[in-house]
Parts: C-alpha cells; sequence; structure tokens
C-alpha cells in the first residue's frame, strides 16, 4: 500500500512495431486518498503531461457512458474515469492480444 | 502522383461522406443510405463509443400537444409548433435563423416518432426553463445511440472508426468539395477519400476550455475544416455554459450531477456570503432562469470576489436534504439515489456527506449555439458540402433551451443526409484531386513527427485554454479580448513548429493533439474576434463593458469567412418570417 502520500502505478507497455514483448513500467506518483479523490484517468493524465506522454490510453465521456476507457485496474476489468483510486495501481489492457499500443487494443 | 502515393497510404471512393458518429451523424448516414447512394461514415474515436450523445442527459424538445398526441404523455392540448418556435426564438434572443426554427419545430415530431419506432424507450415528460410548456420527451443519450447503433447496422453503411478527418479538399475556382484527408490515429496512416458530398457532424469545441461537460472528442474539428475550405461560419460569440458542474473532488469535475439536481428539487445558488445572487438577474424564475442567465450570474459572482474558495457558487441542497432519497422516484435521469450511484459514480464514496453538504459547483462549457451556415437543404456555401447538429449555426440563436439539441440531431441529421444523396445522385462531377495541394497538407501535418525542436503539443493545448479561460471566457470585455487577440496571434505563430517527444506514429496522443490544436485556435480566435465585435451582452455573451441587450444595433449575425487567409468579419440582418423582435435596448436577464 501506499507510503508517504505517495503510489506506485505499473502499466504494461508495448509497442508491437518495436517490443518484442509488453513490459511493465513503473511511475511513482504523490498522492494521499485520504485527501484528494482521482480516478485512474485522473492518474493516467497525470502520467501523461507531466512524466511520460508516450503512454497510449483511451478516453472520451469521462463520466462513466461510452465504455471506452475500459482496461484491467489491478487485474478486474473497470473503467479508468469512473474507478477511484486507493493505492497502488497495476494497470494492462483489457485483453492480451491485438495491442495496438500499451492500453489500446483493437475490438 | 508519384509524391503522392509516398505520402498517402489509402484512397477510398464514396458518395456521401459522414463525418462523426454521433446522433447526427448516425442519423444523416441512414437517411442518405436510405436514398441509396454509398455512404461512408467516419470517426475520430471508437465507433458508438464516442461523441456527445452518449453523455446527453437527453430531453428531446417535441411540442407538448403532440407528446399528448404520439405518446399519450401527460403534456398539454394547447401548445403547438407555432408556440415552440416562438419560445425558441425569444430564449435565443431573435439571433436564430427564422427559416430554419420553423422547420426545426415542425419537423420535429416526426423525427421523433421515427426514433421511437425504431425502439427508443421513452422514460417521461419533464418541463424545462425556457419552453412554456412540458416539451422534454425524455430518452437517454445512450439509449438514442443504441437505437441509432442499430439501424446504421441494418444498411450497408462503410465504417472508419479511429479516423481524423484534418482537412478537406476544395476546388477553388470552382468552389466544390473533392474529398477529405483524414490520418487512422491507431494506424498513423493517410487516407484521402474521394466523394461527391460530405456532411460535417462533428459538434462543438467545449473542449476548448478546461471546464466542459463535453467528451474529449470535441475540439471543433468540423468547424475549423470548415473554415479553412471556405464556408461561411455565423454566431461564434455564443458557446454555451451549464451552470452548476462539481468542481471538487478531481474525479467528478465537469460532472453535471448539481445541474440535474437544479432541474428537479428545489435549490438555491449562493455566494460565498450566503446570497442567493439570481434575485438579481431572474426574480422570477431564479435557479430555473435559462443556462445562460445562470452562468453569467454564478461567473460574475465569482469574478467580483464573492466566490467560494474553489472559485465557484454554492448551491445549497437544503431543500430537499430531507426527502432526497424518497424524491429520487421523480428524477428522470440516472441519479439513483438509492444505492447513491450517479451515471457511473459512486456517490457514498465521492460525496460521503451529500445530504448535508452544499456543493462547490461552477459553471462549463457544454454546448457551441453558433457553427457553420446552412441553408434550409443543410448546404454550405461550397458546393458538396453540408452540415448538421451542433457543428451548424442559425437554429438556437444567442442560446439554446434544453431539448433542442437532441431533436436538433434528428430533424437535421435526416435532411442533410437526404439532401447530400441528391446532390451525389445529381452531381457527375468527377473527383480530380490536385496533387500538390494534398501533398503540402499532409506534409504540413507529419512536421511535428519530424522537428526535433519547437513547442510540445500539450503545453500547447494548456495556453490555448489558458487564452479561452482568462479572456474569452463567460463574461468578457474588449481589453482583454484585446488582448487574447495578441496572445492568439504570438501562439499561432510559435504552434507552426509543435514537436513531439516521442515520435511513433502509432495512436500517438502528442501527434492528436498537434493536430486539434491547429483546429482550437482556429475557433479561438474566431470566438475572441466575433465577441470582440459585438458591442453588447445578448445571450450567452455577457460583456461588462456593455452590458445591455441592444436590440436597435444588434439584431444581426456576425458571419466569419477566410479570405486569402485573413479571418474576414461580417455583420447581416437576422433573419425574420413571422416573429418580430422588440427594438429596444433593455438591461441583460430575463428576456420575457
Amino acid at each position: 500500500m501506499s507510503e508517504n502520500n505517495k503510489i506506485n502505478v505499473r502499466i504494461l507497455r508495448f509497442n508491437p512495431q518495436k517490443d518484442k514483448n509488453p513490459c511493465f513500467k513503473n511511475y511513482e506518483i504523490k498522492y494521499d486518498p485520504k485527501r484528494e479523490k482521482l480516478s485512474v484517468l485522473n492518474v493516467l493524465d497525470y502520467i501523461y503531461e507531466n512524466i511520460d506522454s508516450s503512454i497510449a490510453y483511451y478516453s472520451s465521456c469521462r463520466v462513466g457512458k461510452c465504455g471506452g476507457c475500459s482496461i484491467r485496474i489491478n487485474s478486474k476489468v473497470k473503467l479508468t474515469c469512473t474507478t477511484l483510486v486507493k493505492g497502488d495501481l497495476i494497470l494492462e489492457p483489457i485483453y492480451n492480444s491485438n495491442i495496438i499500443r500499451d492500453l489500446i487494443v483493437e475490438r | 502522383m508519384r509524391i503522392i502515393n509516398l505520402l498517402i497510404d489509402k484512397i477510398f471512393n464514396t458518395d456521401v461522406l459522414v463525418i462523426g458518429s454521433g446522433a447526427t451523424g448516425m442519423r444523416a448516414a441512414i437517411e442518405a443510405s436510405n436514398e441509396g447512394v454509398v455512404v461512408t461514415l467516419v470517426n475520430k474515436g471508437y465507433f458508438g463509443k464516442s461523441g456527445s450523445t452518449l453523455v446527453a442527459e437527453a430531453d428531446i424538445a417535441i411540442d407538448s400537444a403532440s407528446a399528448v398526441n404520439l405518446f399519450n404523455l401527460p403534456g398539454s392540448a394547447e401548445d403547438n409548433p407555432e408556440l415552440f418556435f416562438e419560445d425558441i426564438i425569444i430564449e435565443g434572443e431573435y439571433l436564430n435563423n427564422q427559416r430554419l426554427v420553423e422547420i426545426h419545430t415542425s419537423e420535429a415530431l416526426y423525427r421523433l416518432k421515427q426514433l421511437v419506432e425504431w425502439g427508443a424507450k421513452i422514460k417521461k415528460l419533464m418541463k424545462s426553463p425556457g419552453h412554456r410548456y412540458p416539451r422534454g420527451v425524455w430518452i437517454s443519450g445512450m439509449e438514442i445511440n443504441r437505437v441509432l447503433k442499430n439501424e446504421v447496422k441494418k444498411r450497408n453503411i462503410n465504417i472508419f472508426e479511429h479516423l481524423m478527418i484534418i482537412d478537406l479538399v476544395i476546388d477553388g475556382e470552382n468552389n466544390q468539395l473533392l474529398g477529405a484527408i483524414g490520418l487512422n490515429l491507431v494506424q498513423g496512416k493517410f487516407y484521402l477519400l474521394k466523394t461527391k458530398a460530405v456532411i460535417l457532424c462533428t459538434g462543438g469545441v467545449m473542449r476548448l476550455y478546461s471546464s466542459t461537460t463535453a467528451p474529449e472528442e470535441l475540439t471543433g474539428d468540423g468547424l475549423a475544416i470548415a473554415y479553412r475550405a471556405g464556408a461561411e461560419l455565423v454566431d461564434m460569440e455564443f458557446p454555451m455554459f451549464l451552470p452548476y458542474t462539481m468542481i471538487s473532488p478531481q474525479a467528478l469535475k465537469g460532472s453535471i450531477f448539481p445541474y440535474d439536481l437544479s432541474a428537479y428539487f428545489e435549490v438555491e445558488a449562493l455566494n460565498v456570503k450566503g446570497e442567493r445572487y439570481m434575485k438579481k438577474w431572474d426574480p422570477e424564475r431564479l435557479e430555473k432562469s435559462t443556462r445562460d442567465i445562470n452562468s453569467v450570474a454564478a461567473a460574475i459572482e465569482i469574478l467580483e470576489g464573492r466566490g467560494t474558495p474553489r472559485g465557484g457558487t454554492y448551491l445549497s441542497l437544503k431543500g430537499i436534504k430531507d426527502n432526497l432519497i424518497p424524491c429520487s422516484k421523480k428524477c428522470l435521469t440516472d441519479i439513483q439515489f438509492n444505492n447513491w450511484k450517479y451515471g457511473g459514480f459512486n456517490l457514498k464514496e465521492l460525496l460521503p456527506n451529500l445530504t448535508e453538504q452544499v456543493l462547490e459547483t461552477a459553471p462549463a462549457c457544454h454546448f457551441w449555439n453558433g457553427g457553420i451556415k446552412i441553408d434550409e437543404k443543410c448546404e454550405t456555401n461550397i458546393r458538396g458540402l453540408y452540415a448538421a447538429g451542433e457543428v451548424t449555426g442559425g437554429i438556437h440563436g444567442a442560446n439554446r433551451i434544453s431539448g433542442n439539441a437532441m431533436i436538433e440531431t434528428q430533424v437535421w441529421g435526416a435532411r442533410s443526409g437526404k439532401y447530400a444523396a441528391l446532390f451525389a445522385w445529381a452531381n457527375k462531377y468527377t473527383p480530380k484531386i490536385l496533387n500538390r495541394r494534398v501533398e503540402e497538407l499532409i506534409k504540413k501535418y507529419l512536421c511535428p513527427l519530424e522537428k526535433k525542436e519547437g513547442l510540445n503539443p500539450i503545453e500547447v493545448r494548456k495556453k490555448i485554454r489558458k487564452i479561452a479561460g482568462d479572456k474569452v471566457g463567460i463574461v468578457r470585455k474588449g481589453k482583454l479580448l484585446r488582448e487574447a487577440i495578441e496572445e492568439i496571434d504570438r501562439l499561432k505563430k510559435e504552434m507552426q513548429n509543435q514537436t513531439l517527444s516521442f515520435k511513433v506514429r502509432t495512436y500517438n496522443k502528442e501527434w492528436i493533439e498537434s493536430l486539434q490544436n491547429l483546429n482550437l485556435i482556429q475557433v479561438l480566435e474566431m470566438t475572441t474576434r466575433t465577441s470582440l465585435w459585438r458591442t453588447e451582452s445578448r445571450g450567452a455573451l455577457y460583456r461588462t463593458d456593455f452590458p445591455k441587450t441592444n436590440n436597435k444595433e444588434w439584431l444581426k449575425n456576425i458571419l466569419i469567412k477566410n479570405i486569402k487567409n485573413k479571418m474576414s468579419l461580417n455583420t447581416k440582418d437576422v433573419i425574420i418570417t413571422t416573429l418580430t423582435p422588440p427594438k429596444t435596448i433593455r438591461e441583460y436577464g430575463r428576456k420575457r
């Protein structure tokens, strides 16, 4: 679990054009779930905007309706926009096959 | 031809190309397909998982008597399409194109009937601000999306997902549309689509503002594409804001949950001193006034230092707290109070003390009243270029009333599909695409992938939003607008050198943003220049330096057109058929 108001976010990264296999990359984020309330999508946006803009993920409506942002969050298929972050995260694409890049799959 | 083949990965032919697959785009594609032409529907996101339709808490407006006659809903027999027409014009502050609104109100019932025949389930009828009678037939946006998707799938319609159209190809000499260039965001490949007609159904540009209720695709692509192609735009000074959206916690930012509460329950909007500020603006309707006035009122409280610490106003739920749960039956939206859910959000976690709380809220950009100028057949000033839905201007004037966005998708989607198809049938013009023009355009869009130095697209987007939020927000004034124009000019030059930190072509979010930024800034410039030009306050535009609504001088629409790469503005008298506006100068606020 989180320590010192920080959480670890492990994201399965894969660029089929370059990489042989998908590989986890670790990001450390400052976040205290007791004081703030962030969704997984907020965290992905934070990583994209501030740490690593090469990360590929999809989001559209941001209110739990379009379903486009579903990925596996800590092994369960969920929407990134409505899932609250309560501690460390493991983020993987919804399937292991047909990965276009990172968290985006062909469907 | 040799060079083109290097840059263009795929060439595709169609009769009618529909850009955008929300309710308007799908309705347009269905109607065009019914006319027997080859229809291709393209979309920037996943098909059926993107666009504004899905997030609509959708009341679909038709005249109340038809709601009784057609669907046996508890409407009023006293209403008729003419009264519906009058309310749209009065609340749109007389800037509407009355010829279009006549069609809108007389065809609304047939288009809704069609939707219900296709299987859309009606929940209830509601009366919304600005309507004299209950006209809002409630069908959720997700339900509309489901029904239209079914109908699209029944037909032989080509669908391309993740295809962002980045420009139209025009034969300037003959003012004729030839095709469109698209980028497949997933493959990073360029498509050239040769077509006889295009229907733009791409919606608004709400993502120009950091506070918005709209999905992420809404970056004004269609507006900017049309502008660059030489189409005329109208009423661009009227971005619409929705009052009472969440500003905190961040996960709920932009949620329309408080607005929903304000629509169904007795709530009080308060400034930090506890004053019910709507008394100043619309003493009878108060929070039930139209959304333009509610938003302007809140923005002024915030601007004048009476806002909350987070930069909003309070929405007191005191009036409903004791009976919030039993009341939930009255609710038409997807607020499920029994298990404390709103949409996909768990309110137990997000707002644990909801019933005791006041919510901190602020207006967020919700809709785009203006847009591409069309005629009764949805045709623009370019032959073969059609537009429908939110991307167009003219139906809503200076302010849209509730329920008119969704019915607009159906009335105008259907019309555009029909007339674009008829045009394609009659059009013998064989598209001959000019090699050099396409090559130049693609090179320009590839630039950020090749340039080593320049601005990062994320930073550019932030800069654009900062100008929009700080200087071209709900409440505007001449000095700030002039500053904004200078900043836009500067940023436009800097933006010619956008560069990506990661040069991969497949679903590169930075690359997508670099292309969207070109559209965002173009629309921001339109809104800034037209806002400065209009020296009065009306509907969704409030100017502190010109706070009155001036019907003596400003019963005019401002038109914008790209003439030799210069944004040129023009005014024209509003189009009036039956409802003559009063020639008065009056205080901003209550309209009746």
